[in-house]
C-alpha cells in the first residue's frame, strides 16, 4: 500500500513539498530561536492571515477566479502582512513603554482578529466566492490541497531564502550572536536585521499551507531546539534542524495521507517527540546524561 | 432579550479577561494567554472522551488542569537551561494543541467538535443554552459561568491585594515578608487558566488573547498604578464589547471578530494619542527635549568661547548652518544671547549675570 | 604628543536624557587610558560613540590612523548569550569578519590569525570548546583574542575585569601592557579605584560631563575623584553647587 501511495502523483507532490517546507523553516528557525525571538514566529504566522485573505479577494476581483487560491497569489500578501506586523511590533516596543511580550500579543490579536473577521465576512458573501472556503486550510493546514504550481512556488521561495542565508552566513551569524558587536565590525546592522526578518517571514509563510497559522511556530522553533541539543556549532545545528524539519514533515504528510488525520498536528507531534527525545538523550547535554553525572 | 443576553455575556467575559490580562502583562508574560488559549484543548477533549457530555463541569476542570500543565512544563523546560527561555512556551503549547486536535480527529469523528469553533468561538449561540434548575431559568449558562469567574477573580484580587502587588513587582521581597509569592502566583495562574477555559466556547482563542492583551496594554499607556490599571482596562474592555456587538449586528456576523478588532482599535488609538506615553506625545516630548539640549549646548559653547562666529560654531558642533541658525534665533529671542556683528554671537548681559551668581 | 582618539563637543542623548554632555578630550597615542566614573556616567556610551555605533547629537570623534578598522572593541562579558552554539575558535574568528566581503568565507589565513590570538591569551587548548563551558576569566580572554584578530591599533574594552578572578586580571593586564609596548593604544572602562595608579598612565574622569582628563599623576586627585563620584565633603559640595549650575538639567 505505501509503495502504491508514494507513486501517486498528488501524494508525491505533497510529501516533497512538505519536506522542502520543513527544511526551509527548520534552518531559518534556528536564527529566530537563537535570537530569542521564537514567539515572533507565532505572531508572524497569525499576522499573515489578513494578507492572505486580502490577496485572495483582490485576485477574485481582478484575475480570473480559478487562480485566486494559488500560492503565487497568496504568498506576496502573506509576506507583506507578516513583515508589517513585525515592523509595527518593533516600533511599538522601541518607542513606548509597551514591553516586547505585550507588543507581540497585541499585534497578534489585531492582525489575526481582523484577518478572521475579513475571512468570515468574505465567506458569507453573496453570491459566494468560489474557493473562499479553501482559505480555511490556512488555519490548520491542509497539505493535500497542494498543487504542482504551489510546489514550484515553495521551491522558488525556499531556495531563494536558504541560498541567501548560506551566502550571508558570516553576517547573520555575528548578528545573531551579538548585534552590537557586528555594528562595531562596521557591518550594516539595520540591513542585516531587515534581511533576517524577511528570510524568517518567508520561512514562515511558505509553511502555512501545510501546518496552518496556529501550529507554524512549532515547525519553526522545535527543530532548532531539538538540534541545539546535539551540537555546539551553528552550521551543524542549522543542517540538523533542516533535516529534522524535512523528515518529520515528510513523515507527517505520509501518515496523514494514510490515515486521513490532519497533517499539521501529525507533523507537530512528531517534531515535539523528536525534541523531547533530544532533550533527554543528547550526549553530554541531555537530561539522562545529567542525572548520571550527578550520581 | 436575546441580544441583551449576548451583550451581557460579551461584557462580563471581556471584563474577566481584561483583569486576568493585567496580571499577566504586569508579569511580562502576555504571550502566556496565547499559549493557554490553545493548551486547554487536550484537557477538554480528554474529559469529553470520558464523560461524553459537552456540558459536564469536568470538562472545565480538566481543561484548566491542562492549562496549568502547560505553564508548569514551560517553566520546567526553562529550568533545565537547555532551551532558550522564550522558545519553551511555543514548543509546549503547539505540541499540546496538536495532541488535542489529533484526539479530536481520532476519537470524536462523529461529534460536533469543529476545529473552527476553537478559534472563532460563537457568542451568538451562547444565550440559547439556558441554565435551568428545578424548572427555574437562571439565564444563559455562559453568563452564569462567566459571572462566577468575575466574582472569583475580583474577590481574589480584593482579598490578596497587597500580596498580589508585591508578588508582581518584587517576588523576592514578597518571599522575605512570607507573603507566599509562589502560592499567589499559582492561584493567579489557576484563575487565568479557569477563565480561559470558561471563556473558550463563547469567545474562542483569538478573542481571549485579544481581550487579555489589548485592553491592559492600552491601559498601561494611560496609567502605571495597578489599581487604576485594572479599572481602566475593564472600561476599555466594556467599551470594546459594546462596539463589537453593535458592529456585529450591523454586518451580521458573530460578535467575536468585531470585539477583537475593536479592542485592537482602542489600543491603536491609545497608542497614538495617549497623553504622556503615546507615540505622538513621545515624539513631541523628545523633540522638545532635544531642542532644550541643543539650546543649552549652544549657550554653553558661546559662554565658554566668549564670542564666537556662526561658521566656527557649526564646525565645532558638526551641525548644518541652518540647524544651528534655528537654535541661535531661538536663543536670541529668549534673550540669552545677542548678535555681536554679522555672524558673531555673544552671551547677553542678562544670562551673564545669571550665571555669575 | 599626538592623539589616538579625540572628541570635540561630543554630546549623546538617549531619548531626552543626555548621556554625554559636551565632552572634549584627547587620548594620547600609545597610552594606557582608564575611563572612570560612577554608574550611568556614560562610560560605555563614550566607547560606543568612539566606535561610531550610536548617533551623536553634536560634536565629532576623530580616530587617528588610516587602517580600515583601526578600533577593536571588547564588549562587557554579560551582554551576550554564552549558550550560543559556537566554539572558542569560531568566536575569535568573528573578529576577522569585518574585513571579509559579504559572501566571503574565513579561510586559512583567518584561522591562523585566530590561533595566534588564542596563543597570545594562552587559551590554545580550549579552541574547540563551546564558549559556555569556560569560566568568566576565560571568556574575557577569548573576547580579548577576538579583538586582537581585528588587527587594530586602538583597543577599547568595557569593564574587562568584571567578574574575573585576580589571577586572570593579572594575566590580562600583562597582555594589555605587552600590547601597548608593541605600538597600540589601550582604553578601558575600570571600576576598581585602588588599581588605577598602577594600571594607567592616563585617565578620563567622567560623569556625563568630562570632569578631568590627563596623566594619572596630575588628574587622579582626591578632589577630582570626589567630584566625579559625587561623594563630597561639605566644602566641595558648595563649590560644586556654584560651579556646576545647570549641568543637571
Amino acid at each position: 500500500m505505501p509503495d502504491g501511495l508514494l507513486s501517486d502523483y498528488t501524494v508525491r507532490t505533497v510529501v516533497s513539498g512538505s519536506a522542502m517546507i520543513g527544511a526551509v523553516s527548520g534552518s531559518l528557525g534556528c536564527f529566530a530561536y537563537l535570537r530569542r525571538q521564537s514567539l515572533v514566529g507565532d505572531v508572524v504566522s497569525h499576522a499573515s492571515l489578513p494578507g492572505i485573505v486580502i490577496a485572495f479577494w483582490i485576485a477574485q476581483a481582478t484575475v480570473h477566479q480559478s487562480s485566486s487560491l494559488s500560492m503565487w497569489v497568496l504568498m506576496p500578501g502573506a509576506i507583506c502582512a507578516g513583515l508589517a506586523a513585525l515592523l509595527l511590533t518593533r516600533l511599538i516596543t522601541q518607542r513606548t513603554h509597551i514591553k516586547p511580550d505585550a507588543g507581540l500579543g497585541v499585534m497578534l490579536a489585531i492582525f489575526f482578529g481582523s484577518g478572521m473577521m475579513l475571512l468570515r465576512w468574505l465567506q458569507r458573501a453573496n453570491p459566494p466566492l468560489t474557493g473562499s472556503s479553501g482559505l480555511d486550510d490556512y488555519l490548520f493546514g491542509m497539505a493535500a490541497a497542494m498543487t504542482t504550481s504551489d510546489l514550484a512556488m515553495i521551491g522558488t521561495l525556499g531556495t531563494l531564502a536558504v541560498l541567501t542565508m548560506v551566502l550571508s552566513w558570516n553576517r547573520l551569524k555575528v548578528f545573531a550572536f551579538d548585534a552590537e558587536y557586528s555594528a562595531c565590525l562596521g557591518m550594516p546592522v539595520a540591513r542585516i536585521e531587515i534581511l533576517l526578518l524577511t528570510l524568517l517571514v518567508i520561512g514562515i509563510v511558505i509553511g502555512l499551507q501545510v501546518v496552518g497559522v496556529v501550529l507554524m511556530i512549532s515547525l519553526l522553533v522545535t527543530p532548532a531546539a531539538a538540534a541545539r541539543q546535539w551540537t555546539q556549532h551553528l552550521g551543524p545545528m542549522v543542517c540538523l534542524a533542516a533535516l529534522t524539519g524535512a523528515i518529520c514533515s515528510a513523515a507527517g504528510a505520509v501518515i496523514s495521507a494514510l490515515t486521513s488525520l490532519p497533517t499539521g498536528p501529525v507533523i507537530v507531534v512528531l517534531l515535539t517527540s523528536v525534541f523531547l527525545l533530544s532533550l533527554v538523550l543528547a550526549p553530554g547535554r541531555g537530561l539522562l546524561f545529567r542525572r548520571r553525572s550527578h550520581v | 432579550m436575546y441580544d441583551t443576553w449576548t451583550l451581557l455575556i460579551a461584557t462580563v467575559t471581556s471584563v474577566v479577561c481584561a483583569i486576568c490580562g493585567c496580571l499577566l502583562l504586569v508579569n511580562r508574560r502576555a504571550m502566556v494567554s496565547e499559549g493557554l488559549s490553545h493548551a486547554v484543548l487536550p484537557g477538554l477533549v480528554i474529559a469529553f472522551i470520558f464523560v461524553r457530555d459537552i456540558t459536564s463541569p469536568w470538562l472545565i476542570v480538566s481543561a484548566a488542569v491542562s492549562g496549568m500543565v502547560m505553564v508548569w512544563l514551560t517553566q520546567a523546560l526553562q529550568k533545565t537551561g537547555l532551551v532558550e527561555p522564550d522558545a519553551g512556551l511555543g514548543i509546549v503549547f503547539a505540541g499540546m494543541f496538536s495532541v488535542g486536535i489529533l484526539l479530536v480527529s481520532l476519537e470524536l469523528e462523529n461529534v460536533h467538535f469543529h476545529a473552527d469553533c476553537i478559534i472563532d468561538g460563537d457568542m451568538t449561540m451562547a444565550p440559547l443554552n439556558m441554565l435551568e434548575i428545578g424548572g427555574r431559568s437562571f439565564g444563559p449558562k455562559a453568563l452564569v459561568v462567566m459571572s462566577l469567574m468575575l466574582v472569583l477573580t475580583l474577590s481574589f484580587v480584593a482579598i490578596c491585594w497587597k500580596e498580589l502587588k508585591l508578588m508582581l513587582f518584587d517576588p523576592l521581597l514578597a518571599d522575605q515578608f512570607r507573603l507566599r509569592p509562589g502560592l499567589i502566583q499559582f492561584v493567579t495562574l489557576t484563575l487565568i487558566s479557569l477563565t480561559t477555559v470558561s471563556a473558550f466556547n463563547v469567545a474562542g482563542s483569538i478573542l481571549i488573547v485579544a481581550l487579555m492583551v489589548a485592553p491592559p496594554a492600552a491601559a498601561l499607556l494611560l496609567t502605571n498604578r495597578l489599581g487604576l490599571l485594572l479599572v481602566v482596562s475593564s472600561i476599555i474592555a466594556v467599551f470594546s464589547s459594546f462596539c463589537g456587538t453593535w458592529l456585529a449586528q450591523q454586518i451580521d456576523v458573530a460578535p467575536n471578530g468585531p470585539m477583537a478588532a475593536f479592542a485592537g482599535f482602542v489600543f491603536l488609538a491609545v497608542l497614538l494619542f495617549a497623553p504622556r506615553r503615546g507615540l505622538l506625545a513621545g515624539m513631541i516630548e523628545s523633540r522638545r527635549q532635544q531642542g532644550q539640549i541643543r539650546d543649552q549646548l549652544v549657550l554653553e559653547c558661546i559662554t565658554g568661547a566668549g564670542e564666537v562666529s556662526e561658521p566656527d560654531l557649526a564646525t565645532m558642533l558638526r551641525w548644518t548652518a541652518s540647524d544651528l541658525n534655528r537654535v541661535l534665533q531661538r536663543l536670541a529671542q529668549g534673550g540669552s544671547i545677542r548678535q555681536e556683528s554679522d555672524s558673531t554671537w555673544t552671551v547677553s548681559e542678562r544670562s551673564r549675570n545669571e550665571s555669575g551668581h | 604628543m599626538s592623539f589616538a582618539i579625540r572628541t570635540q563637543q561630543l554630546t549623546v542623548s538617549y531619548g531626552g536624557e543626555p548621556a554625554l554632555w559636551n565632552v572634549d578630550l584627547e587620548i594620547p597615542e600609545l597610552s594606557m587610558t582608564g575611563i572612570l566614573g560612577p554608574n550611568g556616567a556614560g562610560k560605555s556610551t563614550l566607547l560606543k560613540a568612539i566606535l561610531g555605533v550610536i548617533p551623536r547629537l553634536s560634536g565629532s570623534v576623530d580616530v587617528a590612523g588610516t587602517q580600515n578598522t583601526p578600533v577593536a572593541y571588547v564588549p562587557q562579558r554579560t551582554t551576550v548569550d554564552w549558550d550560543f552554539p559556537t566554539t572558542v575558535l569560531d568566536l575569535v574568528m568573528m573578529g576577522t569578519y569585518g574585513r571579509l566581503r559579504w559572501f566571503q568565507r574565513p579561510g586559512r589565513q583567518e584561522r591562523e590569525d585566530a590561533m595566534a590570538a588564542l596563543e597570545q591569551v594562552r587559551m590554545t587548548e580550549f579552541a574547540d570548546r563551546q564558549i559556555g563551558e569556560l569560566s568568566g576569566g576565560q571568556q574575557q580572554r577569548i573576547f580579548l583574542a577576538r579583538a586582537f584578530v581585528q588587527q587594530a591599533s586602538i583597543y577599547l574594552l568595557d569593564e574587562p575585569f568584571a567578574g574575573v578572578d585576580a589571577k586572570t586580571e593579572t594575566l590580562i593586564i600583562e597582555i594589555l601592557r605587552q600590547l601597548r609596548e608593541t605600538g597600540n593604544t589601550i582604553v578601558f572602562v575600570h571600576h576598581d579605584l585602588t588599581t588605577v595608579r598602577s594600571y594607567f598612565d592616563h585617565v578620563v574622569l567622567l560623569n556625563r560631563r568630562l570632569i578631568e582628563t590627563g596623566p594619572v599623576g596630575d588628574v587622579f586627585t582626591e578632589e577630582n575623584i570626589q567630584q566625579t563620584y559625587g561623594v563630597m565633603s561639605h566644602s566641595l559640595l558648595e563649590k560644586k553647587l556654584t560651579d556646576g549650575q545647570g549641568c543637571d538639567a
